[in-house]
């Protein structure tokens, strides 16, 4: 009591560990034990931070917390008896060892696989760009983000198409679809743009790539040309889902405003997103005298000047590998550390076969 | 600074309309006459505020919330004065003494007439700064002094109850059949004022007696704070029928259930037909946000709903303004007028919810959107049932939204 009064042993951070995660983080004086998770970069789950809702709620198995509201309008005898607290209301008076329920140790990488795909919907998004959605014979579990290598009989090589909507943080999809552009004399697009019709069947391998959501604090760039759109939409959408709530800007570089899609997935996004969300489409070759009132130029150009500090951001790129290699230049430059950026560039046989081998 | 200024407007005002009502006469209309120029026409005209302020000392704009609940007893206390047949607690008396102006000839000049002016300017004031600034300190529920504080302005309005079910009720139960504070598609503004009173309190009264129960203590006893929230309420009505009887004590009761009713019809406009799977997540498309100007500065951002409501947490200060969430046609006071006007409002809002539907519901809010257009009674929403269980098998196609 006089230590307490004196302040004394007031400065000392405790250890908090979360059992059978691995988890531990330090908490410091007068900060709450959710305060300190999430500043670890811990999905530590939490809602209202006021102590009403009871979304962080967690059992303590070993130390003693003070709490700073009366947690009883939320948590039930039961839980009292039991050791629950609230998360968002607890300071740390000695190192504490908590369950916390729906916190999981570690993203599982799913193991790719094989199987069979039948078109069963193809619809037009832009003059050049093709939303196809597949059923599986065996659903695909995957992490937003990564892609699936297609093949049709006839023609010969796989190609690869990123998942164009989230899983659900991993889980077995039936019916994934992709975006898929159409490449000037490429054959696999050709075939799908022109001839393909719903009932068509495609051999289907996957998940591949390393292209999904790092956890982290940090406000993200996001930076897609093209149908570049798809893994980052689908990455979005997971996010939102599990209440992501870092601060997005979402450039996108298209040609004219007749190439922009996803807009109205986009305005839900916004109005689901607990952080800030920008989406902010970029057109390169607008005639002059349309009445397009927003950015105008290259995207890789036009989202730097709305950086302030990009030290500070993680970024995702993704599509044209010209766009995605000049976004990473500038963003370097800028102070962007490399271990921060991740990108998807859409390589295909026009381009080297050595850059190729690294998606 | 002027980012420092724009929060100080609102005591500022309560402050110049007390002092308008020592004046007696038609000026005791005056509280209601600058809310209807600032909330009806400038609020139409001054645009939107989509800033994002950054403030280094907030500790300021906390001292604009707390100080408002001094402001408003002496409107309260000013109002008692005009009702009193005396010069009551020598105010008048005083105010002479102090700046050479008969008060006490202004008192004399004031009819009732003019007192209707000065109940419902008063009681403009006790809900448009009384429970709106209370909203935001009852939010803090880690600091007892903004706890009190918030309770002692909604007992102004017989509601302290409020700081009770709002957090531990409304938000977490928002736009769900659960939730009392959340309109129902076709329900007019009149009886969701008196449902939600009604089944507000009680479940205020629900949430206290389990809390009591949980912690093994009486119901019936000092620690039930809805009971003590009803004792607040008693004690300014005793305050009234002090200085001014039974017509002090009625004019009280109406006036604290005028101001209540407006912030019944705020809770109306601010989730109107908003449907959400219980359990899911609370996102900004599950509130209805507006930016405009006036209503964003007098009401203390709470115009910014979306994010409120996504972040119960935040500071009034840091709330965002969420241009893509959906927004409401004009701003509060426009809309609730509106709210009060049932066919007017029903004709405005109901394409306003069909568009919600559209663009901002969920594949798993799809049942729920059904039942509460079933169940609205309205033909305009029941039509959307009949018409869309004949295209349904057509809306199969690659992104079903
Ligand atoms: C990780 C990853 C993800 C991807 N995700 C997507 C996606 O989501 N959506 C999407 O639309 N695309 C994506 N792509 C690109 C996609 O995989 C295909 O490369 C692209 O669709 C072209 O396929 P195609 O069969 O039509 O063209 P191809 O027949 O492969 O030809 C492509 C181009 O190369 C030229 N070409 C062909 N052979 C040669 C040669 N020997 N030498 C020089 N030029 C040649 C062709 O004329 C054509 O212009 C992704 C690529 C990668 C690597």
């Amino acid at each position: 009591m006089l230590k307490r009064i004196l302040g004394l042993g007031r400065a000392q951070a405790r250890t908090v560990s979360i059992e059978s995660t691995g988890l531990s983080f330090p908490v410091g004086p007068g900060e709450t034990v959710l305060e300190a998770a999430l500043r670890a970069g811990i999905a530590f789950p939490n809602k209202c931070r006021s102590g009403a809702c009871g979304t962080c709620r967690c059992t303590l198995r070993e130390g003693r917390v003070r709490e700073k509201v009366d947690t009883s309008y939320v948590l039930g005898a039961d839980d009292l008896q039991r050791g629950q607290i609230l998360a968002c209301q607890s300071l740390a008076c000695t190192d504490l060892r908590l369950a916390v329920e729906g916190l999981q140790p570690q993203q599982r990488i799913p193991a790719p696989r094989a199987t069979e795909g039948e078109i069963i919907a193809m619809r037009p998004l832009t003059a050049d760009i093709l939303e196809i959605r597949l059923r599986l014979q065996s659903p695909m579990p995957y992490l937003a983000g990564q892609y699936a290598e297609l093949a049709r009989k006839g023609i010969p090589g796989a190609r690869q198409y990123s998942f164009a909507r989230g899983s659900g943080d991993g889980h077995a999809v039936s019916e994934p679809c992709f975006f898929v552009r159409h490449v000037p004399g490429g054959r696999f697009t050709a075939w799908l743009h022109h001839q393909a019709v719903v009932g068509d069947c495609l051999s289907v391998q996957g998940p591949y790539g390393d292209f999904w959501l790092r956890d982290a604090m940090r406000p993200m760039l996001c930076v897609a040309g093209g149908s570049g759109m798809a893994p980052l939409r689908a990455m979005l959408e997971d996010a939102a889902e599990r209440q992501v709530e870092r601060d997005v800007l979402f450039c996108f570089g298209a040609r004219t405003e007749a190439d922009l899609y996803c807009l109205d997935d986009m305005k839900l996004l916004a109005s689901r997103w607990r952080g800030r969300f920008r989406f902010l489409p970029v057109l390169s070759e607008e005639p002059a005298e349309s009445d397009w009132q927003g950015r105008r130029g290259m995207v890789t150009a036009e989202m730097m000047s709305e950086l302030k500090d990009p030290a500070g951001m993680d970024a995702y790129l993704c599509g044209p590998p010209p766009m995605v290699d000049d976004g990473i230049a500038r963003l370097k430059a800028a102070g962007m550390a490399e271990a921060r950026i991740r990108f998807d560039r859409f390589l295909d046989a026009s381009h080297q076969p050595s850059a190729q081998a690294v998606p | 600074m002027l980012k420092y200024l724009r929060f100080t407007w609102m005591p500022a005002l309560i402050a110049l309309g007390t002092v308008a009502q020592f004046m007696g006469g038609w000026w005791l209309w005056s509280g209601l006459a600058v809310g209807i120029v600032l909330g009806l026409v400038l609020d139409n005209i001054a645009g939107d505020d989509l800033s994002e302020p950054t403030y280094r000392y907030p500790w300021f704009l906390n001292l604009c919330l707390f100080m408002t609940l001094p402001l408003l007893w002496a409107a309260a206390v000013g109002y008692a004065w005009h009702l009193s047949s005396d010069d009551l607690l020598g105010i008048g008396t005083a105010i002479t003494a102090a700046t050479g102006y008969d008060a006490l000839a202004a008192k004399a000049a004031t009819g009732p007439l003019h007192l209707l002016g000065g109940a419902l300017s008063v009681g403009f004031v006790f809900a448009s700064a009384g429970t709106v600034i209370a909203h935001e300190l009852i939010h803090r529920t880690w600091s007892p002094v903004s706890l009190i504080t918030g309770r002692w302005m909604l007992a102004l309005t017989a509601d302290a109850s409020f700081a009770i079910e709002h957090v531990y009720g409304h938000h977490r139960n928002v736009a769900t059949r659960s939730d009392p504070a959340t309109a129902r598609r076709g329900e007019s503004g009149w009886h969701f004022v008196v449902r939600s009173t009604v089944m507000s309190y009680l479940g205020a009264w629900k949430l206290e007696r389990e809390r009591l129960l949980r912690r093994g203590h009486n119901v019936w006893s000092w620690r039930n704070r809805v009971l003590r929230g009803n004792a607040m309420t008693l004690l300014y009505l005793a305050f009234f029928y002090w200085a001014a009887g039974w017509i002090g004590a009625l004019a009280f009761i109406a006036i604290a259930l005028y101001g209540k009713a407006f912030l019944e019809f705020v809770n109306y406009m601010e989730h109107y037909g908003i449907v959400r799977v219980p359990g899911e997540p609370v996102e900004p498309r599950h509130s209805w946000n507006t930016n405009r100007r006036i209503s964003s500065i007098f009401l203390f951002n709470l115009t910014r709903h979306s994010n409120h409501h996504a972040e119960d947490d935040r500071p009034f200060w840091e709330l965002r303004p969420y241009p893509e969430a959906p927004t409401l046609p004009y701003g509060y006071l426009p809309m609730i007028v509106l709210g009060a006007l049932p066919p007017l409002w029903h004709r405005i809002m109901t394409p306003k919810v069909k568009e919600w539907d559209r663009l901002y519901a969920r594949e798993s809010e799809r049942a729920l959107i059904r039942e509460a257009n079933l169940a609205s009674g309205m033909p305009a929403f029941l039509e959307e049932e009949t018409a869309h269980s004949a295209s349904a098998p057509a809306r199969t196609a690659a992104g079903e939204h």
